[in-house]
Protein backbone atom coordinates (compact mmCIF):
# COMPACT_ATOMS: atom_id res chain seq x y z
CA UNK A 1 0.00 0.00 0.00
CA UNK A 2 1.40 3.51 -1.08
CA UNK A 3 1.59 6.45 0.94
CA UNK A 4 -1.53 8.37 -1.14
CA UNK A 5 -3.67 5.57 0.37
CA UNK A 6 -2.65 5.36 3.35
CA UNK A 7 -3.53 9.31 3.59
CA UNK A 8 -6.81 8.82 1.71
CA UNK A 9 -7.66 6.26 4.23
CA UNK A 10 -6.72 8.31 7.10
CA UNK A 11 -8.49 10.77 5.63
CA UNK A 12 -11.80 8.78 4.76
CA UNK A 13 -11.12 8.23 8.75
CA UNK A 14 -11.19 11.81 9.53
CA UNK A 15 -14.05 12.19 7.46
CA UNK A 16 -16.26 9.49 9.15
CA UNK A 17 -15.28 11.08 11.89
CA UNK A 18 -16.60 14.26 10.94
CA UNK A 19 -20.31 13.12 9.47
CA UNK A 20 -20.64 11.97 13.22
CA UNK A 21 -19.78 15.25 14.42
CA UNK A 22 -22.05 17.29 12.03
CA UNK A 23 -24.99 15.12 12.39
CA UNK A 24 -24.50 15.40 16.17
CA UNK A 25 -24.51 19.34 15.78
CA UNK A 26 -27.67 18.44 13.79
CA UNK A 27 -29.18 16.37 16.99
CA UNK A 28 -27.98 19.25 19.09
CA UNK A 29 -29.82 21.97 17.37
CA UNK A 30 -33.29 21.49 18.83
CA UNK A 31 -32.47 21.86 22.18
CA UNK A 32 -29.97 24.76 21.38
CA UNK A 33 -32.89 26.41 19.70
CA UNK A 34 -35.28 26.00 22.69
CA UNK A 35 -32.70 27.33 24.91
CA UNK A 36 -31.96 30.26 22.59
CA UNK A 37 -36.00 31.02 22.30
CA UNK A 38 -36.31 30.84 26.05
CA UNK A 39 -33.39 32.98 26.71
CA UNK A 40 -34.38 35.70 24.26
CA UNK A 41 -38.09 35.36 24.32
CA UNK A 42 -38.01 38.59 21.59
CA UNK A 43 -36.42 36.26 18.50
CA UNK A 44 -38.36 33.48 19.74
CA UNK A 45 -40.27 33.80 16.31
CA UNK A 46 -37.32 32.81 14.50
CA UNK A 47 -36.56 29.52 16.28
CA UNK A 48 -38.29 27.62 13.34
CA UNK A 49 -36.85 29.04 9.96
CA UNK A 50 -33.30 29.72 11.45
CA UNK A 51 -33.29 25.79 12.61
CA UNK A 52 -34.43 24.89 9.23
CA UNK A 53 -31.86 26.83 6.94
CA UNK A 54 -29.18 25.67 9.56
CA UNK A 55 -30.50 21.90 9.02
CA UNK A 56 -30.31 22.74 5.22
CA UNK A 57 -26.65 23.76 5.67
CA UNK A 58 -25.15 21.04 7.85
CA UNK A 59 -27.46 18.80 4.91
CA UNK A 60 -25.40 20.39 2.45
CA UNK A 61 -22.13 20.14 4.62
CA UNK A 62 -22.79 16.68 5.21
CA UNK A 63 -23.53 15.50 1.34
CA UNK A 64 -20.27 17.44 0.88
CA UNK A 65 -18.49 14.66 3.63
CA UNK A 66 -20.47 11.45 2.00
CA UNK A 67 -18.95 12.63 -1.72
CA UNK A 68 -15.51 13.38 -0.38
CA UNK A 69 -15.01 9.68 1.29
CA UNK A 70 -16.97 8.35 -2.16
CA UNK A 71 -13.74 10.20 -3.89
CA UNK A 72 -10.68 9.11 -1.32
CA UNK A 73 -12.41 5.81 -1.93
CA UNK A 74 -11.94 6.07 -5.79
CA UNK A 75 -8.13 7.25 -5.01
CA UNK A 76 -7.84 3.94 -2.65
CA UNK A 77 -9.15 1.63 -5.56
CA UNK A 78 -6.63 3.69 -7.90
CA UNK A 79 -9.63 4.99 -9.82
CA UNK A 80 -8.99 8.57 -9.80
CA UNK A 81 -8.77 9.50 -12.93
CA UNK A 82 -11.82 8.50 -14.35
CA UNK A 83 -15.33 10.45 -15.61
CA UNK A 84 -16.82 9.38 -11.86
CA UNK A 85 -14.27 11.60 -9.84
CA UNK A 86 -14.99 14.65 -12.20
CA UNK A 87 -18.71 14.01 -11.52
CA UNK A 88 -18.47 13.85 -7.90
CA UNK A 89 -15.97 17.22 -7.53
CA UNK A 90 -18.77 18.94 -9.83
CA UNK A 91 -21.80 17.70 -7.11
CA UNK A 92 -18.95 19.22 -4.19
CA UNK A 93 -18.93 22.35 -6.29
CA UNK A 94 -22.53 22.23 -6.71
CA UNK A 95 -23.27 21.56 -2.92
CA UNK A 96 -20.88 24.20 -1.68
CA UNK A 97 -23.22 26.85 -3.58
CA UNK A 98 -26.68 25.23 -2.61
CA UNK A 99 -26.50 27.13 1.05
CA UNK A 100 -25.59 30.68 -0.78
CA UNK A 101 -29.05 31.10 -1.13
CA UNK A 102 -30.57 29.67 2.23
CA UNK A 103 -27.94 32.18 4.02
CA UNK A 104 -29.14 35.21 1.61
CA UNK A 105 -32.50 34.46 2.68
CA UNK A 106 -31.49 34.26 6.39
CA UNK A 107 -29.80 37.90 5.70
CA UNK A 108 -33.13 39.19 4.64
CA UNK A 109 -34.98 37.31 7.41
CA UNK A 110 -32.76 38.77 9.90
CA UNK A 111 -32.61 42.03 8.71
CA UNK A 112 -36.79 41.91 8.56
CA UNK A 113 -36.76 40.66 11.93
CA UNK A 114 -34.52 41.52 14.32
CA UNK A 115 -32.30 45.14 14.66
CA UNK A 116 -28.52 45.04 14.98
CA UNK A 117 -28.30 41.91 14.92
CA UNK A 118 -24.40 40.19 14.04
CA UNK A 119 -25.90 37.09 12.41
CA UNK A 120 -25.47 38.72 8.82
CA UNK A 121 -22.17 39.26 9.46
CA UNK A 122 -21.13 35.48 9.78
CA UNK A 123 -24.32 35.11 7.02
CA UNK A 124 -22.15 37.13 4.94
CA UNK A 125 -19.27 35.41 6.00
CA UNK A 126 -20.90 31.57 5.21
CA UNK A 127 -21.30 33.33 1.99
CA UNK A 128 -17.66 34.01 1.14
CA UNK A 129 -16.58 30.90 2.47
CA UNK A 130 -19.24 28.73 -0.23
CA UNK A 131 -18.45 30.61 -3.01
CA UNK A 132 -14.71 29.87 -2.21
CA UNK A 133 -15.42 26.33 -1.93
CA UNK A 134 -17.65 26.33 -4.82
CA UNK A 135 -14.89 27.61 -6.89
CA UNK A 136 -11.97 25.07 -5.57
CA UNK A 137 -14.28 22.35 -6.42
CA UNK A 138 -14.76 23.36 -10.05
CA UNK A 139 -11.30 24.22 -10.43
CA UNK A 140 -10.22 20.91 -9.19
CA UNK A 141 -12.85 19.12 -11.24
CA UNK A 142 -11.73 20.95 -14.50
CA UNK A 143 -8.34 19.88 -13.49
CA UNK A 144 -9.45 16.49 -13.26
CA UNK A 145 -11.29 17.14 -16.35
CA UNK A 146 -8.48 17.50 -18.12
CA UNK A 147 -6.20 14.61 -16.40
CA UNK A 148 -9.24 12.19 -17.49
CA UNK A 149 -8.65 13.64 -21.34
CA UNK A 150 -4.97 12.33 -21.03
CA UNK A 151 -5.32 9.41 -19.33
CA UNK A 152 -8.08 8.49 -22.22
CA UNK A 153 -5.53 9.85 -24.97
CA UNK A 154 -2.83 7.87 -23.39
CA UNK A 155 -4.99 4.42 -23.02
CA UNK A 156 -5.92 4.91 -27.05
CA UNK A 157 -2.39 5.72 -28.42
CA UNK A 158 -1.88 2.08 -29.68
CA UNK B 1 -12.99 9.95 -37.39
CA UNK B 2 -11.86 11.08 -40.95
CA UNK B 3 -8.77 7.89 -40.84
CA UNK B 4 -9.97 4.93 -41.21
CA UNK B 5 -7.72 1.52 -40.14
CA UNK B 6 -7.98 -1.01 -42.65
CA UNK B 7 -6.42 -3.52 -40.33
CA UNK B 8 -8.62 -6.00 -40.95
CA UNK B 9 -8.54 -6.36 -44.88
CA UNK B 10 -4.58 -6.57 -44.62
CA UNK B 11 -5.15 -9.47 -42.28
CA UNK B 12 -7.19 -10.91 -44.45
CA UNK B 13 -5.16 -10.87 -47.06
CA UNK B 14 -1.97 -12.47 -45.48
CA UNK B 15 -4.82 -14.66 -43.94
CA UNK B 16 -3.46 -14.45 -40.68
CA UNK B 17 -5.25 -13.84 -36.84
CA UNK B 18 -5.04 -10.58 -34.98
CA UNK B 19 -3.61 -12.94 -32.11
CA UNK B 20 -0.79 -13.92 -34.70
CA UNK B 21 0.14 -10.90 -35.53
CA UNK B 22 -0.04 -9.79 -31.83
CA UNK B 23 2.63 -12.32 -30.71
CA UNK B 24 4.47 -11.59 -34.32
CA UNK B 25 4.71 -7.13 -33.55
CA UNK B 26 5.22 -8.07 -29.67
CA UNK B 27 1.80 -5.73 -29.08
CA UNK B 28 -0.99 -6.98 -26.55
CA UNK B 29 -4.03 -8.28 -28.13
CA UNK B 30 -6.18 -5.69 -26.36
CA UNK B 31 -4.37 -2.41 -28.13
CA UNK B 32 -4.80 -4.09 -31.38
CA UNK B 33 -8.24 -4.31 -30.79
CA UNK B 34 -8.56 -0.65 -30.38
CA UNK B 35 -6.29 -0.76 -33.50
CA UNK B 36 -8.83 -2.62 -35.51
CA UNK B 37 -12.11 -1.58 -33.88
CA UNK B 38 -10.97 1.85 -35.12
CA UNK B 39 -11.31 3.45 -31.13
CA UNK B 40 -7.62 4.48 -31.11
CA UNK B 41 -7.09 7.79 -30.75
CA UNK B 42 -3.04 8.18 -32.66
CA UNK B 43 -0.66 5.31 -33.59
CA UNK B 44 3.27 5.71 -32.53
CA UNK B 45 5.72 5.11 -35.49
CA UNK B 46 7.23 2.07 -33.82
CA UNK B 47 3.78 0.45 -33.69
CA UNK B 48 3.27 1.39 -37.58
CA UNK B 49 6.55 0.03 -38.14
CA UNK B 50 5.99 -3.55 -36.49
CA UNK B 51 2.83 -3.94 -38.06
CA UNK B 52 3.87 -3.46 -41.49
CA UNK B 53 6.72 -5.36 -40.94
CA UNK B 54 4.32 -8.12 -40.28
CA UNK B 55 2.17 -7.87 -42.65
CA UNK B 56 4.58 -7.04 -45.53
CA UNK B 57 2.73 -3.66 -46.64
CA UNK B 58 2.85 0.21 -46.65
CA UNK B 59 1.24 2.20 -43.77
CA UNK B 60 -1.37 3.46 -47.04
CA UNK B 61 -2.57 -0.07 -46.74
CA UNK B 62 -3.38 -0.07 -42.91
CA UNK B 63 -4.66 3.51 -42.95
CA UNK B 64 -6.97 5.35 -45.03
CA UNK B 65 -8.28 9.01 -45.35
CA UNK B 66 -12.08 9.09 -46.13
CA UNK B 67 -13.74 12.94 -46.20
CA UNK B 68 -15.81 13.17 -42.91
CA UNK B 69 -19.38 14.12 -44.04
CA UNK B 70 -19.28 16.33 -40.60
CA UNK B 71 -16.27 18.43 -41.22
Amino acid sequence: MNKNKILSGLLIFGLGIATFIIVAIGIQLVPLSFATAKANPEIAHMRVPVLIMAWFILACILAIVVLAVALFGRIIKNKVFEQKSVSLLKAMGISSLVPIPVLIALVFYTMNNVAGSITNLWAFFGIMVCMMASIFFFLISSLFQNAVDYKTENELTV
Amino acid sequence: MAIIVNLDVELAKQKMSLTELSEKVGITLSNLSILKTGKARAIRFDTLNAICAALNCQPGDILEFRMDEKE
